[in-house]
């Protein structure tokens, strides 16, 4: 018995690889601020980046 | 026994493939081992020393192989470290080989670099046959499997692949190689006969005339030593690291919280509390798009830099991943429909069921045939009918799913640089260039330990989508996943359906075997019962539509073909009035002197014929994956009305156990992963989408139902050597079915379990 796993994963991907990805743009690009910059409307007390310990969800 | 002999086979195996494998990094570096950096100007090696061996006084010795000034060796590992212990093992086996002081040993990543692809571990696995071909023919296939792996991106860390592959057929090799070339150096210095040094923890010995050196220096001129691509390797009475629990590279930085897993990726020149985060949501339904998207409150919410209607996806960036998330919440959008008729998991199933009706006892693709299964069958003094049912899967790593990108343009061109966890570097690479439309080699992906995985970052789906995200931005973005999102919208271990007809004789014994299934992925074998001498014998797939997206989880088939195929078995056992330990001995077939040690160790650890309290029981189940043979035998309590596990106990044959205490790890792990999914594991579909979403509902074994487990190892000497981070998780939800059936008499058939007895 033998496993492929490896081999199948591979040729799947240089399956994909031949047909190419395509590119896609954003549908709709909404540009309220930019990093460091504060949206005229966004609230001064904003969180620390990075610090989420409220993540309800995990 | 705790030392094999070393097979002849064995050796003069690993001995061509040792010609071979670096024969095929010849081919990447240029047409040598990698020696002389600077020596040989246009070769790759100039490629690779910045990439591997850039602080001050390294020497890179060969691409596995650096030696620092202060004698430090490092271990240049090809896959990626995601808890299983690959980094210190394959360290391991290439310190053996190299006689490296082991608490001098080090580990460090391979980069991202076509140099690094383990095509020598494809070709084994895809094409065995080659590694006998004659010698006029080994250019051709070292020439094909390289391009091939490159072309493929073949850095792929799966498949309990490390260890016996790249571990067995390149780091060893590696280690002796480095060995070689180091005493060759000494000996030109020394003006002694290179069969007068000896080497010992990382020192160059020449007894008769008392020199000796550290490794470190003669690791330049080795460098320039040339290559023998057939060392001798170490026979295992010789060993000295290999077989032993050494210790864990790993650890330190995990305990101390000073290990970098791709949560952590952090972008040289940016202020981490400059870096902005995207949370994401796709469509519910598999398939479908965003049509529509209202993000009118959500531009107003604190933080929020961008909102993105990318189509198969909305992403909000902002200063945080909590503000993000918080905005992300508030935008609204509509989806395309669904096409897909299936809606719930009874649709699910309706599907599955409709293509075996339509398979019958006769129709589908074949996956194993021997006699005749259909005739025996109607012909057999007793009938036994069962179908069984597995549902999808969500891999539900530790760490969620996240990457870090930053495209931006240069003098260059577009240039993108991606921090993320993934198995398969290679291939995020290729994906992530395939987002952007840009060539992969102005890609870098960094990527550090990753918080587990089971299959789930075998796949690119996040990686195109940070790539998109940080395009449309043109700023580093890092985006997280919610447990919800990855939970509910991201590729699963598939749910399916199978049927078994038994015929047995009139003396008990299974004589006809007809099974039909809908799922076959990988590996091809996992489905056929092929350890067990079944005179008719009929295995095939119906393929039916699968509504969620198929993604390898932890053993793939072996996942559900363990838990169909010998729980059968046990169930005619049971027909027969048989002993199920006993009846599966009695009907292994040729070659299974492995499976009868296994089985005949576990019935002895558990102490198998010992009369069983009431309300108790145990069962058995043996699975062969991945090259390892496990027999796992669980004790089950039902007094209370619901299943209690009380002992695991597993008896594994993986050929020869590198490390005995990172195996049992693994084998634990295994084990813990095919309990939860037995007793919990689920996901449902409600309205074309998947139910769960967070362990409150995909629930994990906790600690306090975690049963005693005890693992042995047998350490038979059979070679190839077997894998160790899947192959316990198949046979224990079997086990455990079997279990509850011997202290209740109720046949569970479909998983999960624990909802069977609210």
């Amino acid at each position: 018995m033998r496993n492929i796993s490896i081999a199948a994963l591979a040729i799947s991907t240089l399956a994909l690889s031949a047909c190419g990805s395509e590119v896609e743009e954003p549908v709709e690009q909404i540009i309220v601020a930019q990093p460091g910059e504060a949206a005229s409307y966004a609230t001064p007390d904003k969180t620390p980046a990075g610090d989420a310990p409220e993540q309800a969800a995990e | 026994m705790s030392e094999l002999e070393t097979k002849k086979s064995e050796r003069s195996a690993a001995a061509k493939w040792s010609r071979r494998g670096f024969i095929g990094a010849g081919v990447l570096a240029g047409g040598a081992l990698l020696i002389g950096v600077g020596v040989r100007p246009g070769n790759p090696v100039g490629k690779l020393a910045p990439l591997v061996a850039g602080g001050e006084g390294e020497q890179l010795v060969n691409s596995w192989v650096k030696i620092g000034a202060d004698n430090i060796i490092t271990a240049i590992v090809p896959h990626c470290e995601m808890g299983q212990g690959a980094h210190s093992v394959l360290a391991q086996m290439l310190a053996d080989e190299l006689d490296a002081d082991w608490s001098m040993v080090e580990v460090m990543q391979a980069p991202t670099d076509g140099s690094y692809i383990i095509s020598d571990t494809a070709r084994l696995f895809a094409a065995p046959f080659t590694m006998n071909a004659a010698d006029w023919l080994e250019p051709t296939w070292d020439g094909l499997f390289t391009q091939l792996g490159r072309l493929a991106d073949v850095m792929i860390t799966g498949g309990s692949s490390s260890i016996r592959s790249t571990g067995q057929y390149q780091m060893r090799i590696a280690g002796a190689a480095a060995r070689k070339m180091l005493v060759g150096a000494a000996a030109d210095e020394w003006g002694v006969p290179p069969g007068e040094i000896v080497t010992r923890d990382s020192t160059l010995i020449h007894e008769v005339s008392g020199k000796s050196a550290p490794y470190a220096q003669f690791a330049a001129a080795a460098a320039e030593q040339p290559m023998d691509s057939s060392p001798a390797l170490k026979d295992p009475k010789n060993y000295r690291l290999m077989g032993k629990s050494k210790r864990r590279t790993d650890i330190p930085a995990k305990v101390t919280g000073k290990a970098d897993f791709g949560m952590d990726a952090k972008i040289p020149g940016f202020d981490p509390a400059d870096l902005s985060y995207a949370a994401v949501r796709r469509p519910p339904v598999p398939g479908t798009s965003v049509t529509a998207m209202d993000a009118e409150a959500a531009k107003n919410m604190p933080g929020v830099q961008q909102i993105l209607n990318m189509s198969s996806f909305i992403a909000v960036v902002a200063d945080g991943y909590w503000n993000a998330s918080q905005a992300l919440n508030a935008v609204t959008a509509e989806y395309s429909q669904s096409k897909s008729p299936i809606k719930t998991t009874a649709d699910q199933f309706a599907a599955f069921a409709k293509a075996l009706d339509d398979a019958g006892d006769d129709g589908g693709d074949m996956a194993a045939s021997r006699g005749d299964a259909a005739s025996t069958f109607d012909n057999a003094p007793t009938k036994l009918e069962a179908e069984y049912k597995a549902p999808f899967l969500a891999h539900a790593p530790m760490e969620p799913v996240n990457c870090t990108a930053w495209v931006r343009d240069t003098d260059e061109g577009a240039k993108c640089d991606i921090w993320t966890s993934t198995q398969v570097p290679l291939m995020a690479r290729s994906a992530a260039a395939g987002a952007l439309g840009i060539d992969a080699d102005d890609i870098t992906v960094h990527h550090p330990f990753l918080g587990g995985a089971f299959g789930r970052r075998l796949e690119n789906d996040y990686v195109t989508m940070a790539a998109r995200i940080a395009k449309a931005t043109g700023y580093p973005v890092k985006m997280i996943w919610s447990r919800e999102e990855d939970t509910q919208k991201a590729l699963y271990r598939p749910a399916d359906l199978s049927r078994f007809k038994g015929g047995l004789d009139a003396d008990g014994k299974l004589v006809a075997y007809n099974n039909v299934f809908t799922q076959r992925h990988d590996p091809a074998e996992a489905s056929v019962p092929g350890i067990y001498n079944i005179p008719n014998t009929s295995v095939r797939v119906a393929p039916a539509e699968l509504h969620l997206p198929f993604s390898a989880w932890r053993s793939v088939d072996h996942s559900q073909q363990g838990f169909f195929i010998e729980s059968f078995i046990d169930e005619a056992a049971h027909a027969a009035g048989a002993d199920p330990l006993e009846y599966r001995l009695a009907m292994l077939g040729d070659n299974t002197e492995r499976h009868k040690a296994v089985l005949e160790k576990v019935a002895e650890m558990s102490d198998w014929n010992a009369p069983r309290a009431k309300g108790t029981g145990k069962g058995v189940a043996i699975v062969e994956s991945f090259g390892t043979v496990a027999a796992e035998l669980i004790e089950v309590d039902l007094t209370s009305g619901k299943p209690k596990l009380l002992n695991v106990w597993t008896a594994t044959d993986a050929g020869y156990v590198m490390n005995p205490d990172g195996f049992r790890n693994q084998i634990e792990g295994g084990i813990v992963f095919g309990l939860t999914a037995a007793l919990y594991g689920e996901i449902d579909l409600v309205d074309g989408a998947a139910k769960q979403s967070n362990f409150h509902d995909y629930k994990m074994l906790r600690m306090d139902e975690t049963p005693a487990i005890e693992v042995a190892i047998i350490n038979s000497g059979a070679v190839p050597v077997g894998g160790a981070g899947e192959p316990g998780t198949p046979p224990a939800a079997p086990a455990l079915a079997n279990a509850i059936f011997a202290a209740s008499g109720k046949r569970l058939r479909e998983m999960p379990f624990a909802k069977q007895f609210t």
